[in-house]
């Protein structure tokens, strides 16, 4: 798959307008629209992991089946790497039965914990996981499906550190 | 939430069609579901405990884009891959062109 970064509008009616003509000419293409976090927004999503607000999702006393959060994260971190990615991923942060459930719908990720920071090592894991796997596989050994996520992952991915441990 | 028996469920992931991933952690095994040769989804399991708890089942239920019940049939046998392949085709996951 082949990407071009463009810039554009989306007016009241919700339609897209590219700045510049992209150097194609009648073609079906695909189209991610990434929006600029605000400044309000990013500290809202900051707050969320922090906020007396959200304890709900550490308290095992009550039922949370309609209790979500959510988070941004910048850096994933897993047992021996640590990613950096060029803007906040949005995920959900959820309990389900007695457990929590970390996701990330663009990413088709889930992670899942008895606790929170569990969760959210779960989720590490799974995002290492297919950043690894997705890319030692070529292209025809994924599915359409599967070739957008990876496409999307590596867009997102600015660096990965190694641990000095690992 | 009721627990299902690691080694069986694994040993009948692989009968539905899943197949080990070349990639592991230390404490989990990769499973991944392929259809006409592409890898659709991707799930892992335990392959340290005797039995899978009920946050891995949550976890792989929603990696197999099953509800509990189907996972749990899944994993037991009852769901055949013919069946599976119907729901997964449903979500629209496999490619149009297929």
């Amino acid at each position: 798959m082949i990407a071009f970064e463009t810039k554009g509008l989306i007016d009241n009616d919700g339609f897209l307008t590219v700045e510049q003509p992209i150097a194609l000419r009648n073609r079906k293409v695909r189209v991610l629209v990434l929006l600029p976090e605000d400044q309000e927004n990013m500290e809202w999503l900051q707050a969320v992991s922090s906020n007396p607000a959200f304890d709900f999702l550490a308290d095992e006393d009550e039922t949370y089946s309609n209790k979500q959060a959510s988070l941004a994260p910048e850096v994933i971190v897993s047992k021996t790497h640590t990613y950096t990615l060029f803007g906040p991923l949005r995920c959900l942060l959820e309990k389900e039965d007695d457990y929590h459930v970390m996701s990330c719908e663009i990413l088709d990720l889930v992670g899942t914990g008895s606790t929170i920071e569990e969760a959210e090592q779960s989720f590490a894991e799974e995002f290492e996981y297919i950043y690894i796997r997705y890319n030692a596989l070529l292209d025809d050994e994924l599915t359409k499906r599967l070739q957008s996520i990876k496409t999307i992952l590596n867009a997102l991915v600015k660096k990965v550190d190694t641990h000095a441990h690992a | 939430m009721p627990t299902l028996d690691a080694k069986k469920t694994y040993k009948n992931l692989k009968k539905k069609g899943f197949e080990d991933s070349q990639n592991r952690s230390d404490d989990h095994k990769y499973l991944e579901f392929r259809h006409n040769g592409k890898v659709v989804l991707y799930t892992k399991i335990s392959h340290g405990e005797k039995e899978l708890g009920g946050s891995l089942i949550g976890q792989m239920k929603r990696q197999c884009k099953l509800e509990k019940s189907d996972f749990v049939d899944l994993a037991n046998c009852p769901l055949s891959l013919d069946d599976y392949v119907v729901k997964l085709r449903a979500q629209g996951l496999f490619d149009t062109d297929e």
